[in-house]
């Protein structure tokens, strides 16, 4: 069955139809849901929430850009409304004093994907949000501003932050960074 | 650098995919098309069999003579017609002795036949009004002040019915110079004047009632027994959970209490709703020979290196191996809405019980304790009630039954005792805790009811 025949099929919100979507979404949308999500059981319920809303307003796709892409844009909000995200941006995290690292490009290669998203799913909050729409979803700081409420500018020092803190993470995993005091 | 880094991390995770637990369709499935609520049909249940029995109950028109013609010795009769034997009866009178005996299977087949009636000169006999309903004839509103023994030319069966219970002697309230008449039921013809001379003995029969008295009562149950646990696995791997658990279950009582409000309908029924609470106790000894307990210490100061602040995080892991001998104890505590039935009947004199109804569960509160070996709560945790995340804060519907033998101590209080079997619908702990955790109950209990 094409896409064009399974969109259809869950407009008609036909059981088997939805099913099958889910098959072939569900692997990547919990990706998306576990970077943004705190933990293991949260990615779950943004996962659920994402397809039920995802097949209440299927209608509402009109062939225009990919439907992949329409789908990711649902999962993103649905993980935004779960965390109401403009509380992040009052985060007080405490690490204004972190150090640049500077990470070699063979580095990230070398880390598998699951290891990269564990390190993005520790950054604190406000930061993940913002890294995960700029870096990985692609949004811009001013479509970013809208959406969480907050201002370009803090969007930007957030990311910046963001970038900075999983340098220093990647840096102590692949290094197996312990310094004594 | 920055472009690159974030160029490499986008490749890296932007197709990235993750496995999904199995249980996540059937929930989204479930949000989709939920399972359809039929808790309404028994408050629409309820009240219908209560209904239906009601108008069994009821006697109709028709019923009075169904219930007033048989006697006690099994006998067939029909209603008492007084007259006068001193006077002639029925001398020149007939009556069409097809219509006025007409055989069941005549009047069965026959639709709304009207009889004919043929008045004589002789006014002794006034017949009224003569109507049949339905499939069976009946003489309604007739007064028959005498019947002539003429109508035996017509209607020989009427002579003999009249010749066989005309010397039976009643008493009479009016003048005493009346006998009393009784007819032998002829099928398929009823005779039912609506005399207002009736027998005495009618109004104090209690199978005369043609309405079931309602009274209120109040009762208080108090029961306690042993609850039977069972599990459901919702994920495989929990196997041996589930086996630990049971092996070092060693305790597990629950007790009832519950006080209603109800109403007594007829001689046999009752109906009762109220307000109830369920506590149920588990104690689990608990003893792992090998056990393994870890302890990590992180401490994570900022320094300043140069005078410059910097962050530092250390941690360290202690392992300890030896015995772990646990002894806890848990509490579940339920309110609860019961809405039951009783039909009560005798046996011998004695009168027994049964009941059943549904038990709806509003709040559910559960709190675990750690034990120390003499099975005393230990100072460590506090005694507050928290609900925990594994459990559900309300459970739904139980059903119940029971079986009980009533003391009847005066005549507004009886006490009751019974057993009973209650079965939990819903699980205790939440849906998306992989162990479904379910109790049955069987109770024995007694239970004080003081009618108003």
């Amino acid at each position: 069955m094409n896409e064009e025949a399974l969109i259809e099929g869950c407009i008609r919100q036909e059981a088997s139809c939805q099913k099958q979507l889910f098959m072939l979404y569900s692997r990547k949308m919990m990706t998306v849901c576990l970077r943004y999500a705190r933990n293991k059981a949260d990615a779950e319920d943004i996962l659920q929430d994402g397809f039920v809303r995802l097949y209440q307003n299927i209608h509402q796709y009109k062939n225009e850009g990919s439907f992949e892409g329409w789908i990711r844009r649902i999962f993103v909000n649905a993980s935004l409304k779960k965390y109401q995200t403009k509380k992040w941006t009052m985060e007080q995290t405490g690490i204004e004093h972190v150090a640049e690292e500077k990470v070699e490009a063979g580095i990230v290669d070398a880390m598998s994907e699951q290891e990269i998203i564990v390190l993005i799913s520790k950054l604190p909050e406000g930061y993940r949000v913002v890294f995960n729409m700029y870096v990985i979803e692609g949004f811009s700081h001013r479509e970013i501003s809208e959406l969480l409420g907050i201002n370009e500018a803090t969007s930007r020092t957030q990311l910046l932050k963001a970038r900075k803190q999983l340098q220093q993470k990647i840096c102590e995993l692949t290094m197996h960074h312990e310094r004594p005091i | 650098m920055n472009d690159q880094f974030d160029r490499n991390i986008r490749s890296k995770i932007y197709l990235a995919e993750t496995d999904v637990p199995d249980s996540a369709w059937q929930a989204i499935e479930l949000q989709l098309r939920p399972r359809k609520n039929r808790r309404w049909l028994f408050l629409i249940l309820l009240p219908a069999v209560l209904a239906f029995y009601w108008s069994l109950s009821q006697p109709g028109p028709e019923d009075h003579i169904a219930l007033s013609d048989v006697s006690d010795t099994g006998k067939s009769i029909v209603p008492e017609i007084y007259f006068n034997p001193s006077k002639p009866i029925l001398e020149h009178s007939t009556i069409d002795s097809e219509h006025a005996l007409p055989s069941t299977h005549k009047v069965a087949n026959t639709i709304n036949p009207r009889p004919k009636v043929t008045k004589t000169a002789n006014p002794l006999v006034e017949v009224d009004q003569i109507t049949t309903s339905k499939n069976s004839s009946s003489i309604n509103q007739s007064h028959l002040r005498g019947l002539a023994p003429g109508a035996a030319a017509s209607s020989p069966s009427i002579e003999n019915i009249f010749s066989e219970y005309r010397d039976s002697k009643i008493e009479d309230p009016t003048d005493g110079a009346f006998e009393k008449l009784n007819f032998v039921r002829i099928p398929g013809l009823d005779f039912s004047p609506q005399t207002n001379l009736r027998d005495p003995k009618i109004d104090v029969c209690p199978s005369f009632r043609t309405s079931l008295q309602i009274r209120p009562f109040f009762e208080l149950l108090i029961s306690g027994g042993l609850p039977s646990k069972y599990y459901a696995l919702k994920e495989t791997e929990l196997t041996n959970y589930q086996t630990l658990r049971e092996r070092t279950e060693k305790e597990r009582t629950s007790f009832s209490l519950q006080a209603l409000v109800g109403a007594d309908i007829g001689d046999r029924f009752e109906v009762k709703t109220g307000l109830g609470a369920t506590r149920i106790f588990e104690i689990f000894d608990y003893i792992d020979e090998s056990a393994t307990r870890t302890i990590k210490n992180i401490i994570i100061d900022t320094i300043f290196v140069n005078g410059v602040p910097e962050i530092r995080k250390d941690s360290s892991i202690v392992i300890q191996y030896g015995q772990r001998i646990k002894l806890s104890q848990n509490r579940y505590t339920a309110l609860e809405l019961p809405v039951m039935a009783t039909y009560k009947f005798k046996v011998q004199n004695h009168q027994f019980f049964i009941q059943g109804g549904v038990i709806m569960n509003l709040a559910l509160w559960t709190k675990g304790d750690i034990l120390t070996p003499d099975e005393h709560i230990t100072s460590i945790d506090t005694k507050e009630s928290r609900s925990l995340p594994i459990f559900r804060s309300r459970t739904g519907l139980d059903v119940t039954a029971s079986l009980g033998y009533e003391l009847e101590l005066s005549e507004s209080n009886k006490l009751r005792v019974l057993c009973s079997f209650r079965q939990t619908l819903g699980d205790f702990t939440a849906s998306e805790y992989p162990l479904s955790q379910r109790y049955n109950h069987y109770h024995l209990g007694a239970s004080w009811k003081h009618q108003f």
